[in-house]
Order: structure tokens, then C-alpha cells, then sequence
């Protein structure tokens, strides 16, 4: 019990190390406007994750499709701002809404299924909504995409590329904590009962159809959020960055991070990113790479770069322990 | 006046009869027996009345509510709890975890106040850890709440099954084969241990094999074989039913 | 025109048939989902437009020979990737995983040794155009349809007439028993991924004549093999290749009289409802729910 507190204290006093050091990091590399770039796009990404672990890695439920949501809140938050000229700050929220009850429509039918079938369908989903922002051109404006998508502003100041960081921080920072609180509460206890043991968990009380579809909702939410800020980070989205190949992105984040743990994703979408951005330089090998890398990464560390960590962990523990005899 | 009451209740998978229009009623407080040969329905009877079967024929009530046809987890709510033959535990959770979800039908906190930690919520959860450690206190695990439960002996994790059964302040607790693997001094202190969950208020259907166990704890027994009711009555007259004997060792006695 | 979509449609569901058979075989005999057939379909149609274009041999020695190096690249495949993946503690999501990342390096692979541009196949036959009447048919949509059919008629006897096609079918079903039988299971799941493998290149060669051979060919039609499988019955032979002619009649159908960019979208719905509603298919194949 008192291992307990201490386990949950101690990811907090890490996180807050963490904080204060990604505060500080953009004076400290000299607000390089390319680190800037990778920060912020992988503090995106690792939103995104959050959101797909608690679907995949709590609850189970396989998704192959998150683009969608990605999608509902990105286009969503660049609408209203570029077509209605809504405030920034309530289209990235109206977004992140639009993409839970878009997602929770979509799984009331969907959640029953399981394992391949579930991916199937999902990838159907992203699929569709891929399609339908292709053919909806007067809204989404198709191939050409929606532009000019306006920076957030406080007051008289407006963001831009680099100040946007601290944005992306503190969405961080607040979706690890309000993951954390789902994770260890009644909702998470079910979640996790559902992808130990359905049937058990059905027989515990737990309304499993009701707790899928909120694992759904949540996700997108996180999802939708996420889109929303890539939206207004980069300032013109287009179909093709929501495509099936985002949602692998996403997948592969969750589980080379290593699934239903607290840094996991963290850990999967920053080397995600990272390595997106380091392959550039391989010019027209890089999707080669990429693919051998999956590949590779699947093969050697099925579990998660989290479980290598946790081996370096006790690896160096017993070297500690060893010396201290 | 029957806490449950299971009325002509038939389970057929395709061309299987596996319940053949079963009558049973149970008291409030009884603990009672099913026995019968492997294969005579009994593990068919317990899914058909918490739910995971629609019966194909018949109904059963629990204290006034009609329950065949309900999901499990609405049976679960009326205050009906089931252990597995196998044990079915959360086993990447740990031993206290496990009670905490058994008991999530009497909590009420959702997304919003998990989310922000309402003191209705940050009160809930504490007096569920605390009422949680308390059950585990009761068959003497308290010691490992922090145990990942695949990593419990084969008897603890059965007693750890039934702490999670009543979790819940189940009024009916159905129970198979709980006694499965265990050794003479453990299933006496499970016995005892049914008794101690019976003085809490709590009414028990046991499926078990041993007869030593059945009994001893039981004071009435169903006896199915092939998906029939042949006998039903005190533990004593059981024993000596010509019907009973029968079907456990077939027709040549 | 009704008769050229037709003929279109069911060349395109012999192929979207031929994909999801693959997927069947390998579903039922290894429980597993792959990625990558798309970009197996990719890759024959090259290898086809390599040996009949670049080395100059028969069409049908081309077609032989890309059949037979596919066929060992799938044996080869889940005899090392997939077997080391389940070794190492990986479970389907990890096989699904990495054969999108093969998918994804098949893809650029592609492009670095055949360019990134649409390779056209040389006409396989000496007439350009058939013509009944009023409609007009390129011969390979024709030669296509027929070997599609073929290759069902070849998989058909093999599975169900030959020693090793019924060793298959025992191992899918049960592969302890056929274990206890002397069969060899191992040799069977690498067997079904060689015939799957074998399948999408036969579909990239028929599909390879009429739509030209480009990097990301694979990408959607693997995608809808999966639509065939899943309508017909996920596993069920005979349910993937009616899944498939659905898919593509369908898929033709509101190319030719709606519109063509809406074909992808109803495709990918007829799909969802599928799975939404009757997910065992036309032919009720069982499949895990929860």
C-alpha cells in the first residue's frame, strides 16, 4: 500500500522534472526554429497517443482508423475559424467535442466487434471520413484543402511558431493528467477489466457495451484535440494528411511505446516523430527505412521501448546493488 | 417466498438440450447445493441465471424481477454475483484492484467526477479501498493487495474469485465449484468461509463436486443429471435417493 | 456501356475475389490478418511487366514465373518474419504491424527500382479491341476475367482433391488434430501464405495490362479484398470471390452512373454496414464477438 502512493508520487515528481525542463529547453537550444518544429509536432503526437491508449492499450479495443477523429477535429477548428471567423481557442474545443460525439456514434455499432474484425472496420472508418472530406468540397474545400488557418491569440498577443510550443506544453501536461485520472478511477478499473476479461467484467456489473463507447469518446476527444492544434500549428490541412498512413503512425507510437502505461506513448510518438523527421535525409530511401524499421522495431520489442526501459531499470538496479554489497 | 426462482426453465444449443425444464426455488439465507454428474447442466443453469444465456424456454425472477433475457451486468446489479469454474480473474490487476472492480456496481462515480476529483468521488474511492481491504482482511490476503493476482497460488486466487463475488453485496451468490484443487484444510476453511459470507445476509448456490463439502455446508440440494431436475431435498435424504445414486454410477447399482 | 461496366466490374471481382481468398486461407489456417497483399499484387504486376516487357518472354512464361517467385517470397515470408514475430512474444497486432511495414517498404522499393512513374504494360494480344456489336473490349479485360477464373477452378481442386489441399483443411480446422494425424501444420501455414502471395501477383498481372503498373496500385484493392472477404465470409473460399464480384459491381456500378469519385466511398460503406451488421458474411462464417 504504501509502495502504491509512493509508485504514484514518484511519476508525478518525474513529470514535474520533465516540465520544468521542457519550459526551459527553447532558451536553452537557442529557440532553434527547427527543434522548435520537432517539440511541438511530437507534443501533438503524443496527445494523439494518450488518446489511442486509452482505447487500445486500457480498453482494448483495437483502432486502426483514429485518423478520423485526427481529421473531425483538425477540419472542425479550420472551419469555424476560416469560414465563420469563430474565436481560436472555441474552435479547437468545438473540435475536440465534434470528434467525442462523432466517435461515439460511430462505436455504438462498431464496439461489439473484437480483434481483427474491429480493426477492419475502424480502418473502414478512416477510410470513409477520408472519403468524405475528399467529396465534400464546398466544406472542406477537397484536394485543395482549407489555408490561412489562424494562430491563437490572447488579448492583443498572437502566437506564432515558436511561442505555439507552450501551447502544445500545457495540452500536454493536461491531457497526462486527465488520462492519469481516468486511468485510476472506477471508468479505468472497467476499462482495463474489459480487456483483461469481457465476459468477467460484464458479470461484475460493468455495462460493457456503455464503457467501450466511452473508451471511443475519450479517445477522440484527446484525438480531435490534437488534430485541432495540428491545424492551427501548421495552418493548412489537406485529405492527405489524414489518411490510413496516419493512423499506422499512430499505432506504431502506441505500441513501440509501449501500451497501457504512463510514458509509454510519450515515449512512441517522440521517437515517432523523431524518426519521421530524421529519415527525411534518406531522400527517396526513407520510406524503405521506415518500413524495415516497423518491421524490425516489431520483431525486437514487441512489448514497447517501455519495456526496455523497465529492463534497463532492473539491469541497473542489480549493477547498483551489487556494488552497494 | 423464494429469493429467486427459476421456473421451467429450458437451454437448448442447436440440437443439445442442456437444461431441460428446470423448477428450483431458493429461500433468502439458504445455502444451497447443485450437484449432478459432469456434463448435467449445472454451470448452464448458473450462466442462464446471471445472464450470459437467454433461456430458450421458461423464466426466472429474482425478488420480483423477471431477469432471463437481461444482460449480465443488469443480473449483476440486482444483486446477483457468480465465481467461474476456471478462474476467471483480472490477472494483469492486482489482488486489490480486483476487489475495487467487483464492487463497481455499488459505486457511481463517471467521467466527469473521476476526471475532477470531486469530493464525492475522492471519498468514494477511499472508502472503496478501505471496505476493499476489509474483504481481503476476511480470508487473510490483505497482506498482498499489491500483488499482481497471476502471481497468487492456485488458492489464493480461488479465494480471491469469491471476495470479488461479494464485493458487491451480492443478496445471491452463486459459486462454482469453489472447493475445485484445494486440499482437507483448505476446503474447511472455505467452508467456513461461506458460512461467515451466509451470516453477512448473503444466499448461496454452490455447484461442487466433493461431497464431503456439500454435505457439510449445504442445507438443501438439487440434484440435475442430463438436463433434468431428478431430486431435490436436505443433503441426508439426497444421499440415500435411489434416483441420485443412479445417475452417478449408472444403472447397473 | 452496361455491358462494358459489367465486364469492367467482373474483372475487377475476380481480382478483389482473388485477394480476399488469400486473406481467407491465411486466416483460417494462422488466425492472422496481413497488410501487404496489396503490395504483393504490386509487386507481380511489375515482376510480370519486368519479364514480358524488359526480357522480352511469352506472356505466359511471365506469368509462370512471377506466379512461382511470389509464391516462394510468401512461403519465405511467414517461415521467417511472421514465425519470429510469434517466437518473440508478438501477438496479431504485431503481425498486422509489420506487414503494413512491409507494405509501406515493398512500396518504395518499388519505386527506387522502378521509377515512381505508371509503367505501361506492351498489349498482350494482337487485336486492340474486341467488339460485339456496339461495345468495345480490350482482350485483357477478357484474358483477365479468365484467369482469375482459372486460378479459382486450379485452388478449388487443389484444396479440396489433392492430399496437401486436404491436409490444409484439416490443419485449419483443427490443428491439433491434424498435428496427431502426422500432418504438418508448420508446413501448411507457410503453404497458405505461399498460395496467398501467388493469388494477388496472378491479380496484379491481370489488373497490371488494363490499368497500367504504378508504386501505389496495391494500396486500395488490398483494402477491398478485404471488403470481399468480409461480405462473403471471413475464411469462406467460395464467399470471397461473390464478396469480391459484389464489391466490384457494386464499385463499378457508381463509378459508371454516379460518379467515380463517390466509388471508393460507397465501396468502403457497403463494407462497414457488412461488418456492422452481418460481420459472418453472405455465407455465415463464425468470427469472434464479443
Amino acid at each position: 500500500m504504501g509502495d502504491d502512493i509512493l509508485a504514484r508520487y514518484k511519476n508525478w515528481l518525474i513529470a514535474l522534472a520533465f516540465i520544468l525542463v521542457f519550459v526551459g529547453l527553447p532558451a536553452w537550444v537557442g529557440n532553434n526554429a527547427y527543434l522548435m518544429l520537432i517539440l511541438s509536432l511530437s507534443g501533438i503526437f503524443v496527445i494523439a497517443s494518450i488518446g489511442l491508449d486509452l482505447l487500445f492499450g486500457y480498453s482494448g479495443q483495437i483502432s486502426i482508423g483514429q485518423a478520423a477523429f485526427y481529421a473531425v477535429g483538425a477540419y472542425t477548428s479550420a472551419i469555424l475559424t476560416t469560414k465563420l471567423g469563430i474565436n481560436v481557442w472555441l474552435a479547437m474545443l468545438a473540435g475536440g467535442v465534434l470528434a467525442t460525439v462523432f466517435a461515439a456514434l460511430v462505436a455504438l455499432p462498431i464496439c461489439k466487434l473484437v480483434h481483427m474484425f474491429l480493426a477492419l472496420v475502424t480502418i473502414g472508418i478512416g477510410e470513409l471520413t477520408h472519403q468524405a472530406i475528399i467529396n465534400l468540397p464546398d466544406l472542406t474545400g477537397s484536394f485543395t484543402g482549407v489555408r490561412a488557418i489562424p494562430m491563437p491569440r490572447i488579448g492583443d498577443y498572437v502566437f506564432n511558431v515558436s511561442s505555439y510550443y507552450y501551447i502544445v506544453l500545457a495540452v500536454v501536461v493536461l491531457s497526462l493528467l486527465v488520462k492519469q485520472r481516468i486511468v485510476d478511477s472506477r471508468i479505468g478499473r472497467a476499462f482495463i477489466a474489459i480487456r483483461e476479461n469481457t465476459d468477467a467484467a460484464n458479470a461484475m456489473g460493468i455495462n460493457v457495451t456503455y464503457y467501450k463507447v466511452v473508451a471511443f469518446a475519450c479517445s477522440a476527444a484527446f484525438t480531435g484535440i490534437a488534430g485541432a492544434l495540428y491545424a492551427h500549428y501548421i495552418g493548412f490541412i489537406s485529405p492527405e494528411s489524414f489518411t490510413l498512413d496516419q493512423s499506422v503512425l499512430f499505432l506504431t507510437a502506441v505500441l513501440c511505446g509501449g501500451m497501457g502505461t504512463f510514458v509509454g506513448p510519450i515515449i512512441g510518438a517522440v521517437v515517432i516523430t523523431v524518426i519521421n523527421e530524421a529519415i527525411q535525409v534518406l531522400g527517396s530511401y526513407q520510406m524503405l527505412v521506415y518500413g524495415i524499421f516497423i518491421v524490425v522495431a516489431v520483431i525486437y520489442v514487441p512489448e514497447g521501448l517501455v519495456g526496455v526501459v523497465k529492463m534497463i531499470q532492473r539491469h541497473l538496479l542489480k549493477a547498483v546493488n551489487r556494488v552497494a554489497d | 417466498m423464494s429469493l429467486i426462482s427459476v421456473e421451467n426453465v429450458t437451454m437448448k444449443f442447436g440440437g443439445l438440450t442442456a437444461v431441460d425444464h428446470v423448477t428450483l426455488q431458493i429461500k433468502p439465507h439458504d445455502i444451497c447445493g447443485l450437484i449432478g454428474p459432469n456434463g448435467a447442466g449445472k454451470t448452464t443453469l448458473f450462466n442462464l441465471i446471471a445472464g450470459y444465456y437467454k433461456p430458450s424456454g421458461g423464466t426466472i425472477h429474482f425478488q420480483d424481477h423477471r431477469i432471463d433475457g437481461l444482460h449480465p451486468y443488469q443480473v449483476n446489479n440486482l444483486g446477483i454475483a457468480r465465481t467461474y469454474q476456471n478462474i476467471n480473474l483480472f490477472r494483469s490487476m492486482t489482488v486489490l484492484e480486483n476487489i475495487m472492480v467487483g464492487r463497481h456496481p455499488r459505486l457511481s462515480a463517471g467521467i466527469a467526477g473521476s476526471v475532477f476529483r470531486t469530493p464525492a468521488q475522492r471519498k468514494e474511492e477511499k472508502d472503496l479501498r478501505d471496505k476493499s481491504m476489509e474483504i481481503l482482511h476476511m480470508v487473510g490476503l490483505q497482506h498482498k493487495a499489491g500483488e499482481t493476482s497471476r502471481n497468487l497460488s492456485y488458492g489464493e486466487q480461488r479465494r480471491l474469485e469469491i471476495c470479488r463475488g461479494i464485493a458487491s453485496d451480492p443478496k445471491l451468490l452463486l459459486l462454482d465449484e469453489p472447493a475445485a484443487g484445494m486440499n482437507t484444510k483448505e476446503k474447511q476453511e472455505l467452508v467456513e468461509f461461506i458460512r461467515k459470507i451466509r451470516d453477512f445476509g448473503i444466499t448461496v448456490l454452490v455447484v461442487e463436486h466433493d461431497m464431503k463439502v456439500v454435505m457439510g455446508l449445504t442445507e438443501y440440494v438439487f440434484v440435475l443429471n442430463f438436463g433434468k431436475l431428478i431430486a431435490e431435498g436436505q443433503p441426508a435424504d439426497i444421499q440415500t435417493n435411489p434416483e441420485v445414486i443412479k445417475a452417478y454410477l449408472g444403472e447397473d447399482v | 456501356m452496361f455491358i462494358q461496366l459489367l465486364i469492367g466490374a467482373i474483372m475487377l471481382g475476380g481480382i478483389y475475389g482473388l485477394l480476399g481468398l488469400g486473406y481467407g486461407i491465411i486466416y483460417k489456417t494462422s488466425g492472422l490478418l496481413t497488410f501487404a497483399q496489396g503490395e504483393v499484387l504490386m509487386i507481380g504486376a511489375f515482376l510480370g511487366y519486368t519479364f514480358f516487357k524488359l526480357f522480352h518472354m511469352p506472356f505466359l512464361v511471365a506469368l509462370l514465373a512471377t506466379v512461382v517467385i511470389m509464391f516462394v517470397f510468401g512461403f519465405v515470408f511467414e517461415k521467417t518474419i511472421i514465425r519470429t514475430i510469434l517466437g518473440g512474444g508478438g501477438s496479431a497486432i504485431h503481425v498486422v504491424l509489420a506487414t503494413i511495414g512491409i507494405s509501406i517498404a515493398l512500396q518504395n522499393l518499388a519505386a527506387i527500382i522502378w521509377t515512381s512513374e505508371i509503367q505501361q504494360f506492351p498489349p498482350i494480344f494482337k487485336v486492340e479491341y474486341l467488339e460485339f456489336g456496339t461495345v468495345k473490349v480490350a482482350p485483357e479485360s477478357i484474358s483477365g476475367i479468365v484467369v482469375a477464373l482459372a486460378s479459382m477452378v486450379l485452388l478449388h481442386l487443389f484444396m479440396n482433391y489433392t492430399k496437401i489441399g486436404t491436409a490444409m483443411r484439416a490443419a485449419a480446422q483443427d490443428s491439433n488434430a491434424a498435428n496427431v494425424c502426422g500432418i504438418n501444420v508448420s508446413f501448411s501455414k507457410g503453404l497458405s501464405w505461399a498460395i496467398s502471395s501467388a493469388l494477388a501477383a496472378v491479380s496484379g498481372i491481370i489488373i497490371g495490362p488494363v490499368y497500367g503498373v504504378y508504386m501505389l496500385m496495391g494500396a486500395l484493392i488490398g483494402l477491398k479484398g478485404f471488403a470481399a472477404a468480409v461480405i462473403g465470409g471471413y475464411g469462406n473460399m467460395y464467399g470471397a470471390i461473390l464478396g469480391g464480384m459484389i464489391v466490384g459491381v457494386i464499385e463499378t456500378m457508381a463509378a459508371g452512373y454516379l460518379s467515380s469519385s463517390y466509388k471508393d466511398f460507397i465501396a468502403f460503406f457497403v463494407f462497414i454496414v457488412f461488418l456492422v451488421i452481418k460481420p459472418t458474411g453472405i455465407f455465415n462464417e463464425k468470427i469472434i464477438e464479443s
